[in-house]
Formats: C-alpha cells, sequence, structure tokens
C-alpha cells in the first residue's frame, strides 16, 4: 500500500483544501505543507526500506482494474523510478515552502500543486502503460492551469503552447501503446521487456514513443515549448517543470522505450545522440544570446537534459547511471537556481538580466546561493552537476556505437555551460548595484531559506559522494544495459 | 413492461402542458421530467436484453439499453436544469423536451423502416420549437427556420433512399434488409446515408448546424444537439450493418463522412468566438471519430462507438447547461470561475474529457474506439484521429481560459449587447446540473469495466 499512499496522498490535500471556505487564506498552504511533507516522509520510509542490490521492482502492487481489456493497475519501484521518485516528492515540498506568499486565489493554486503532485509521483511508480498514461496526462492539467493563470505576461500563449505541444507528442506514444497491446496483449511494462518483435515494428512503435518522450525531455528540435513555458510559469511551476517534469521523459526511454523496444533503439540510437548533442550545443548558444535570466536557465536545461539523452544514447552502464545523475542532480540544480531567481524576482519583478547587478552587495545571501547554485549547474567537480556529465560523456566514450567525435562536440558543451553560466554571475550577481536592486534588497526570509537548505545539502553530498546515487541504480542499469545489448 | 420509459414520457408531456392548472405551476412540468427520467432510467436498467415488441419492430439489444439509459441520463439532468430556469415559460420547454425525449428512445429500439422514421420526426421536429424558443429574437427565428428547413429536406432524401431500400429488397424489416453491390443499391446507400449525415451533423452536410445553433439559446442546444444524436448513431450504426454488407460502396462513404468531419469540424471550430458555434463543430468532429468505428465492422468497434457517444453527449450538454447564464460568446464567459465557481471546474473537467484526457471517459471512449478500429486494420483513419484531436485541444482550452484566466469584461460600453445579456437565461440549477454530468463522465471513466460488462460488450 505504500507506494499507493505516496501517489494519492496529495488527492487528500486537494479534497481538504476543497473544503476550506474561501475566506480563509492561509490554511490552504499549511495543508499542502503538512501533505507534501508527509509524502517525502513517506517516500524516505521508502528508501529506507528499499533492497539496494536487487534489480527487480519492490514494493509491487498489482489489482485488476479493467479486465476486459487487461489493464491492470500496478504500481512498483526501482533502481530508476526511486530517485526520480525522490525529487518528485523533495521538489513538491520545496515549491510549496517556495509559495508562502502566493495570494492570487491561494486556494486554488495549492490544489493544483496537489493534483500535480499526483500525476508526477503516479508516472514514476505506474508499471501498466495505460495507467502511466493516465498519470502522464494529468500532469498537463494543473501545470496548464499553474501557467495560465500565475504566470507572467505572455501566460496565455505559453500555457497553450505547452498543452498543445505535450498533448500532441503524448497522444504518438497513445497510438504506440495501443498498437503494442494489440502486437503482444499487454499493457505491463515488465512483461514487454524485451518484446521480441519484428525489428521493423520496433523501428515504428519506438518512433511513436520517442516523439511522446523527447518533446517531454525536451530534445531538439521539440523543445520551442520549454523557454517559453519556464519563463512564464510562476516560480513553483518553473521549478516542478525543469526539476521533475523533463524527468519524465527521460524516465520515459528509460523504463518503455529502451528496454520493450531494443532493436527499435538500436535503429534510432545514432539519431537520439545526434539530436543530443545538438541539444547540448544549441542550448548552451542559445543561452548566451538571452537577455531575460529565466530564459537562460530554461536553455540551459535544454542543455544539460541533452547530457541524459546523451547518456541513454550511449546504451552504456556508465552512461545511464550518468543520465540518471543528470536527471537527479539537474532537478536539484535548476530546481534551485529558479528557486533563488524566484526571489530575486519577488523583489525586483523584473527578469531583464541587464537591470539586475550587484546583487551580492545589497542581498550577500540570496548572491551568494545564487552563485553556488550556478557553480553546480556548470558542473563544478565537487558538485552534483559534475557527476552526470562526466558519466554520460564517458559512457558516450565507451560506446561502440557513437563517433568520437560527437563525444568531442557533446564535452565542448560543458565549457560552453561554464562561459554562459559566469557570464550571468559576472552580470547579474557581481558588479554595483543598480538602482533597482538597491532600492529593493531585503534579505532572505525564513521560508525562502528552508526551501532551498535542503538542496545545498543534497548538491555537496552528491557531488563528494557518487555512490549515495549509483547504489540504487546500479542493479537496474545493469538490467537494462544487457536487456539493450548494443 | 418494456415500454413503460416511453408512456411515463408521454405522462410527463400532457402533465407539462396542463402545468398552470396543476401544482408547482410553471416548474411542474420540468419537475416531473426529472422524476419520470430517473424513473425510467432505472425501469431500463433492470429491463432484460434481447427481447423485441411488435413483431420485431422494436427491439431491446444491449446497444439500445445502453443508448436509451444515456438518453434519459441526459434528459434527466436537462429537466434538472429547467427546473430552476428562472425566466418563466418553462412549461412548453418541458413538454417539447419529454416529446423529442420520447421520439429518442424509440428512434433506439426501432428496427423497421417506418417506425423508425416516425420515430425520427417525432424527436427532430419538437426540436425546432426549441431552436426558436425565444419568439422575440431573429436570430433565433432564422436559426429555427434554418433547422427546420434542413431537417425536412435531409428527411425527404432520406426517404427517398428508404423508398428505394423498400423497392430492392420488399421488405421494411431492417434486419431483412440486403446491401448488395447493385447501382440501385449504391444509390440507395448514398441517399439514406446523406440524410444521416445531415441529421448527425456529419460533414460534408454540417454546414447548417453551427448556424442554426447560433441562433438558439445554449440550453436549448445542448439538448437537441446530444439527446437525438445518440439514438441517431445506433441508427446509423443499424444501417450500415445493414446496407453494408456486400457494399463496397458503404465504407467508402463512411470513411469520407469520418476524415472530413475530423478534418473539418475541428479546424472549423478553431476560428469560433461563440461557444454555441464552438460545440456544434465540435459536434462534427466529434462524429467524425466515431465514424471510425463504423467502417470497419466488429463488435468491439460498435461497442466502443456507443460507448463514445454517450460520453461525448453527456459531456456536452453538460458544458452547455454550464454556460446557459449568459450569452454564450468567449468574451462574456470571462469570469465565470468566479461567479459560478463549480459550475467552472465542472465544465472545464467536461472539456478535458472531450479532449481525451485520462481519466474522463472521454479519454477511454477514445482510447477503446482507436484500439478496436486499429484492430480492424483502420490505421490511417486513426491516425487522423489522433492528430485531429491534438488540434482539438486548442478550442476547447480557449473556452477553459475565457473562463479561468480571462477577466470579467466591462459590457456597458456595448449597450447593444447588454440588452441581449440581460435577456439571456439563467438557472439556479445549472451548477448541480454541471456538476452531476462532471461526476458520471469522471466515473464513468474510472469505472468503465463495469460499464463494459454490464452492457456485455466486447472490448480489444
Amino acid at each position: 500500500m505504500l507506494l499507493t499512499l505516496i501517489t494519492f496522498i496529495p488527492l487528500v490535500g486537494l479534497l481538504l483544501i476543497g473544503l476550506v471556505p474561501k475566506s480563509n487564506t492561509t490554511l490552504p498552504k499549511w495543508i499542502a505543507a503538512a501533505v507534501s511533507a508527509v509524502d517525502l516522509a513517506l517516500v524516505g520510509h521508502l528508501i529506507a526500506n528499499f533492497e539496494r542490490g536487487e534489480s527487480a521492482m519492490q514494493f509491487v502492487e498489482n489489482f485488476t482494474w479493467i479486465p476486459q481489456a487487461s489493464i491492470f493497475y500496478t504500481l512498483g519501484v526501482d533502481g530508476i523510478s526511486l530517485p526520480l521518485l525522490f525529487i518528485s516528492a523533495l521538489l513538491m515540498f520545496l515549491a510549496v515552502l517556495a509559495s508562502w506568499r502566493v495570494e492570487n486565489k491561494p486556494k486554488a493554486y495549492f490544489a493544483m500543486l496537489m493534483l500535480l503532485a499526483v500525476g508526477l509521483n503516479g508516472v514514476f511508480l505506474a508499471l501498466d502503460l495505460i495507467l502511466f498514461y493516465i498519470f502522464w496526462e494529468l500532469v498537463l492539467v494543473p501545470m496548464y492551469f499553474l501557467i495560465a493563470r500565475w504566470g507572467g505576461e505572455r501566460r496565455e500563449y505559453a500555457s497553450l503552447k505547452f498543452f498543445i505541444y505535450t498533448l500532441a507528442g503524448s497522444v504518438f506514444m497513445l497510438v504506440g501503446i495501443i498498437a503494442l497491446y494489440l502486437l503482444k496483449g499487454s499493457f505491463n511494462v515488465i512483461e514487454l521487456i524485451d518484446s521480441g518483435l519484428p525489428a521493423n515494428v520496433q523501428w515504428w512503435l519506438f518512433g511513436a514513443f520517442f516523439l511522446g518522450f523527447a518533446v517531454k525531455v525536451p530534445l531538439f528540435p521539440f523543445h520551442t515549448w520549454l523557454p517559453d513555458a519556464h519563463v512564464e510559469a510562476p516560480t513553483a511551476g518553473s521549478v516542478l517543470l525543469a526539476g521533475v517534469m523533463l524527468k519524465m521523459g527521460t524516465y520515459g526511454f528509460l523504463r518503455i522505450a529502451l528496454p520493450i523496444l531494443p532493436e527499435g533503439f538500436a535503429s534510432w540510437q545514432l539519431a537520439i545522440v545526434v539530436l543530443a548533442v545538438i541539444s547540448i550545443i544549441y542550448g548552451a548558444i542559445t543561452a548566451f544570446a538571452q537577455t531575460d535570466a529565466k530564459k537562460l536557465i530554461a536553455y540551459s536545461s535544454v542543455s544539460h537534459m541533452g547530457f541524459a539523452m546523451l547518456g541513454i544514447g550511449s546504451a552504456t552502464i556508465a552512461g545511464i547511471n550518468g543520465a540518471m545523475a543528470v536527471n537527479v542532480s539537474h532537478g536539484f540544480v535548476t530546481g534551485m537556481l529558479f528557486l533563488v531567481f524566484g526571489m530575486l524576482y519577488d523583489r525586483l519583478h523584473t527578469r531583464e538580466i541587464s537591470k539586475i547587478s550587484g546583487v551580492m552587495v545589497t542581498m550577500p545571501v540570496i548572491g551568494g546561493l545564487f552563485a553556488f547554485a550556478s557553480f553546480a549547474s556548470l558542473g563544478l567537480p565537487g558538485l552534483s552537476g559534475f557527476v552526470g556529465e562526466f558519466l554520460s560523456l564517458m559512457g558516450s566514450w565507451q560506446s561502440a556505437a557513437i563517433p568520437y567525435y560527437l563525444t568531442v562536440i557533446a564535452a565542448v558543451g560543458v565549457l560552453l555551460g561554464a562561459a554562459y553560466m559566469l557570464w550571468l554571475l559576472q552580470r547579474s550577481i557581481l558588479g554595483k548595484p543598480s538602482e533597482l536592486v538597491e532600492k529593493n534588497a531585503e534579505p532572505l526570509r525564513v521560508n525562502e531559506f528552508l526551501s532551498v537548505a535542503p538542496l545545498v545539502v543534497l548538491i555537496v553530498v552528491m557531488g563528494l559522494y557518487w555512490s549515495s546515487l549509483l547504489v540504487f541504480t546500479d542493479p537496474a542499469t545493469s538490467v537494462l544495459v544487457q536487456v539493450v545489448g548494443v | 413492461m418494456l415500454l413503460i420509459p416511453e408512456a411515463l414520457l408521454v405522462f410527463a408531456t400532457l402533465r407539462a402542458l396542463f402545468s398552470d392548472k396543476l401544482p408547482f405551476g410553471d416548474r411542474g412540468g420540468a419537475i416531473c421530467g426529472a422524476l419520470v427520467s430517473v424513473i425510467g432510467l432505472v425501469l431500463i436498467a433492470l429491463q432484460p436484453t434481447g427481447e423485441a415488441l411488435f413483431g420485431g419492430r422494436l427491439v431491446f439489444d444491449p446497444a439500445s439499453k445502453l443508448i436509451r439509459m444515456g438518453i434519459l441520463i441526459a434528459a434527466a439532468l436537462w429537466f434538472l436544469w429547467l427546473v430552476g430556469r428562472r425566466s418563466g415559460r418553462n412549461r412548453e420547454a418541458a413538454a417539447i423536451g419529454a416529446l423529442v425525449a420520447l421520439g429518442s428512445l424509440l428512434m433506439a429500439t426501432s428496427v423497421e423502416i417506418i417506425t423508425l422514421v416516425v420515430a425520427l420526426e417525432l424527436a427532430t421536429l419538437p426540436a425546432y420549437i426549441l431552436v426558436g424558443y425565444r419568439r422575440d429574437s431573429r436570430r433565433a427565428l432564422e436559426g429555427a427556420l434554418k433547422y427546420f428547413l434542413l431537417s425536412m429536406t435531409t428527411s425527404l432524401v432520406m426517404l427517398y433512399g428508404l423508398s428505394l431500400v423498400y423497392g430492392m429488397s420488399g421488405t421494411t424489416m431492417l434486419f431483412d434488409i440486403t446491401g448488395g453491390d447493385s447501382t440501385l443499391a449504391m444509390i440507395a446507400a448514398l441517399l439514406v446515408f446523406t440524410g444521416l449525415f445531415a441529421k448527425l451533423s456529419a460533414a460534408p452536410f454540417h454546414f447548417w448546424a453551427p448556424d442554426a445553433y447560433e441562433g438558439a439559446d445554449t440550453w436549448a442546444v445542448g439538448f437537441i444537439a446530444t439527446v437525438p444524436k445518440m439514438a441517431g448513431f445506433l441508427v446509423a450504426i443499424r444501417f450500415a450493418v445493414a446496407l453494408g454488407n456486400g457494399s463496397p460502396v458503404v465504407p467508402m462513404l463512411l470513411a469520407a463522412a469520418a476524415v472530413s468531419s475530423m478534418i473539418l469540424g475541428n479546424l472549423a471550430a478553431l476560428g469560433q468566438r461563440d461557444v454555441r458555434r464552438i460545440m456544434a463543430y465540435s459536434g462534427v468532429a466529434q462524429i467524425g471519430y466515431a465514424l471510425i468505428a463504423l467502417v470497419a465492422i466488429s463488435e468491439a468497434t460498435i461497442s466502443a462507438a456507443l460507448y463514445f457517444i454517450v460520453a461525448y453527449s453527456i459531456g456536452t450538454l453538460g458544458i452547455m447547461l454550464a454556460f446557459s447564464e449568459r450569452d454564450a460568446r468567449l468574451s462574456l464567459m470571462a469570469g465565470l470561475s468566479r461567479r459560478a465557481p463549480a459550475a467552472a471546474v465542472a465544465a472545464a473537467a467536461l472539456l478535458f474529457s472531450l479532449i481525451g484526457l485520462p481519466p474522463l471517459a472521454g479519454f477511454m471512449g477514445k482510447l477503446y474506439l482507436f484500439t478496436s478500429a486499429i484492430d480492424a486494420g483502420q490505421l490511417a483513419l486513426v491516425l487522423v484521429g489522433v492528430v485531429t484531436s491534438i488540434v482539438s485541444a486548442a478550442y476547447y482550452l480557449r473556452i477553459v481560459k475565457a473562463m479561468f484566466v480571462d477577466a470579467e469584461v466591462d459590457t456597458e460600453d456595448e449597450e447593444a449587447d447588454c440588452v441581449e445579456v440581460a435577456a439571456m437565461d439563467g438557472s439556479a440549477t445549472a451548477s448541480t446540473t454541471a456538476v452531476i454530468a462532471a461526476v458520471v463522465i469522471l466515473s464513468a471513466g474510472i469505472f468503465g469495466s463495469a460499464i463494459i460488462e454490464y452492457f456485455g460488450f466486447v472490448i480489444r
């Protein structure tokens, strides 16, 4: 029952928030904080009881749901889903804390966050393709409302674009799911592993899943929804979008597309790697050109997720572990970047880099946190960002299917990443305080401190002790690599 | 026993006509209609399937059972809405609604051509009074006239086709009709399906629907666009089976209608600024999805299509009733989430169901529909359906956006509009109705398996 609890406790929160009278504007956030804290504690309990050397699914729950169509309610967790479930629960809790001062319709706002939590947790736990699809699409609705109602100026455009793009990808995934079912008679992710379908069928099916997942990751050229959505979303929305939702895409590759369709993957491998490398370089170069800080962080996400896709594309143990590390680290780091920038935005009400300078002078703590997150983002050894990029590049170098020059080009991306992040720091955090920064300086608040402190600790721990993550992922990735067997 | 729900509706019609002399006054008819619909719903649920009446002219199979229950759920919701309608003169609406529901119920069971035509006219003729229910509005009268003329014309086309069918096979019993590939059979099929497509507002015979709907009140459109449609779709299934047998033309006709409905309906809806027009085109699109099932007929596709059409109809009715508060222009929908939060949330859920988001019934319907159609070898049609559903998200979301995001407009500077807004009907029960519809759609999605089991459907 543990996994069901983790998934659906936020739904209880949603109902409780629904019962709060409209006049009471403080209770919803307390309910949301309590519920997401409980959820996080349950995930902690799960991690503590998780059998680390085991590669199979654990805590499996299996109930018949629609027997006539062999649709089951199946949940389970393994080394690939557990870290992602953890960032989902953690970032949800932190996002609630970071939203403490939301005054525009707090009831609806926190209700949407709770609904989002159900979808995000569920995606990483579902082992039935239909159930997976339900959670996958469930995420769209609250995120649409979060952007459309609490977003920035161009929120209408951004929310619609976000919805249509991701829906477009996922309906093709649905066709893929239906086709898999008709061919193999099952929706169960585990039963379908190494489906043994003919290579040309696998090629088509992989294409269908690829569209669904690549939009979410997002892989160049399917990334154009991301900068708009990230920029216009409220802080909590950006944190969850970048920190958790993008991982749904990479998770989909690791959980569904690769193990079920290994031969399809083999013929798509080079395309994935090439697109990953383009994403790395393109994201980084585009980040240079941004004048909007949130947009810069958004493009840096495209670049970082490119590393995750490179690791997945390599189909080596190091590469896939690297992809997992990028996923987790990007969740921490980009989550933190958006949180800290959200603090600045609350004070300054601008996202223009040119108007922000000298934050370090007037708000040293916020400036310091921003600098810390930037260093983690650019891959400073000793912080979490380094682990994933290093392992992904290593895996890509090891893989026989990937030409060496592609790995070399990808490695240039690390350099570019350092350059645009440092340049951002130099322009906005250092220097003489601009008038805007001078006037609106305000020290760090308690809820703000609480919302980033855990991330600081985790970024350092993960950067120093890689094994704290790899001990979970390694057994599952080894099996995955065997199945894919490229 | 089998026809008690129909008899109750006849009673409700008469009760409504004499409302002013009876207790509860003007609202009495609606109250009686709602009660009768619920009782009828329970009775139909208890009825066994597989029986026939009047020498096999009326059959009570699982398909007609589902459609009849769908019709009565929709009718019950609509009467419930009518109970709270504020602007008075409700008794005629209740009487007409009961007649439409009665005709639709009969249409769902009749398998003999003459009975069928009578039932069809009973379901569609009173509807045109509902379109023109606001006697003082030019646009309503224009809409009513359009609806009436088109309804008559298509009936005539269909009747001509049916006369050819009779001449060909010498019987009026649907199950004995032979399709075949003779020229005569093709012409007959063409005429019959032209009529049916027009009645179902499937492209390319859909053009009348947006214009007719735009003139009418939202609540009236919601009823006439959904209740007869459920029954009409079942009739289309029966004809597709009867005439499609051995005919090369019928599947082609159906495929052409499905593709053009999906594409035209979805694209045309994008440009609309009036919820009634959007929903009219959305109806065209949704019929297009459902018609995929008729191209490749199997037990599974038909089961899926029936589930789908009922989910669509109840969802659409709920949306229309939620929006009945004001004029249906998108700009006036702004801020509905503030004025009527429950109705807005329910309508949003129903709109998401129409987009096809899980776990709502609209998603389950599409899932079953597409699965069974791919299984029957119609991948190309399904892909058209999938791509056009992405397009549909854009216009459904515009309605959601209008309700939740847009600020309320100041209507004062548009004085002409003001008069019109004031004339619009609201209902004290609009929120309740929409919420019930949303709950039905949500539970029909989650407990889909129970429904499938109950009706003995085949899902593949």
